[in-house]
């Protein structure tokens, strides 16, 4: 089975777009929504979208705060 | 200060009090050399965290074009302006340890970034360059009232439903920013965009007594090409 950290960069390049191309995070996952230029609206789709493919939560606010896409892997495996 | 003639900013609409002024945020290297000189160290670090050149770029373009509105309107230089957010992402300004007492909110998507300054400080704006969305349907049944959702499922053609998609979000996302509660406020579905504008009228008077008693401007900036909103609540 593929690692959180695989399933979530598969589901942040399917799913986000900046300038029309896919959300390409690579390996290094140290990096937040914010940094990555997502508007809000994306961040409201992220949240439902990351419940949906890791059973959680969360609001739209955690999405928006959680500081790096690595905090939300430590997050789902913690 | 940057001459009239080189600005990439330029008045876009005037509502009552309020100016919105449209960036343009488009690549030019030139502009972002000129931009970089006006953000302060602690916005040029903050530009320089986005991992993609389109929102760095965005980002120095607004908020430079932000500085030397503000300078103007106030009367200050670039240095004694000091910008910054509270942790709900409410902009507010310092000027000289004083903080002004007007309202002014920025958006920017795709090529279109839209400032907006007025009396009132609940004032928000926000611009979506019109594009098909990947989880459309999702987003419907997430950020829509049930009336928004309906009028949303009568229409057949996918890129009607994308642009009055739109049309609504930037009308909640424009009052949800000048509540200035970021997404720890009400749902966008509970921010139901009135009847009248979602039958066409381009502005209104309405309440949303989820967030006060007071009323509220909402008015429709959006063209063919980028849907916008602004709101401002008015006495």
């Amino acid at each position: 089975m593929a690692s959180t950290a695989d399933r979530l960069r598969a589901m942040v390049s399917n799913n986000l777009e900046v300038d029309g191309k896919p959300v390409n995070v690579g390996d290094d996952l140290n990096v937040g929504l914010t940094d990555l230029g997502v508007s809000s609206v994306d961040v409201v789709a992220f949240a439902k979208l990351a419940n949906e493919e890791f059973d959680l939560s969360l609001t739209v606010e955690d999405c928006a705060n959680i500081p790096t896409l690595q905090a939300l892997v430590d997050r789902i495996d913690g | 200060m940057i001459p009239v003639d080189e600005r990439w900013w330029r008045e876009y609409r005037s509502i009552d009090d309020v100016v919105v002024y449209e960036v343009d945020v488009s690549e030019d290297d030139r502009r972002e050399a000129l931009a970089a000189h006006i953000l302060d160290e602690e916005e040029w670090e903050r530009s320089q965290r986005f991992v993609f050149p389109g929102p760095r770029r965005r980002f120095a373009l607004c908020r430079s074009a932000l500085r030397s509105i503000l300078c103007l309107r106030i009367g200050c230089s670039n240095d004694d302006l000091k910008l910054g957010a509270t942790d709900q992402e409410k902009p507010y300004a310092i000027v000289r340890n004083e903080p002004i007492e007007f309202g002014f909110n920025v958006s920017h998507s795709g090529d279109y970034g839209l400032i907006a300054i007025g009396e009132a400080p609940a004032l928000g704006v926000d611009v979506e360059f019109r594009r098909h969305h990947p989880n459309l349907d999702l987003l419907v049944s997430t950020v829509l009232s049930p009336d928004e959702k309906a009028q949303i499922a009568s229409v057949n053609d996918l890129g009607e439903k994308n642009n009055l998609f739109f049309d609504f979000w930037t009308v909640k996302e424009a009052v949800l920013k000048a509540v200035g509660v970021g997404m720890s406020g009400p749902e966008p579905s509970e921010i139901e965009v009135p009847r009248e504008m979602r039958e066409g009228s381009r502005s209104c008077i309405t309440q949303f007594r989820q967030i006060s008693a007071r009323n509220w401007r909402l008015v429709n900036l959006g063209t063919s090409k980028f849907a916008a909103a602004l709101a401002y609540m008015v006495d």
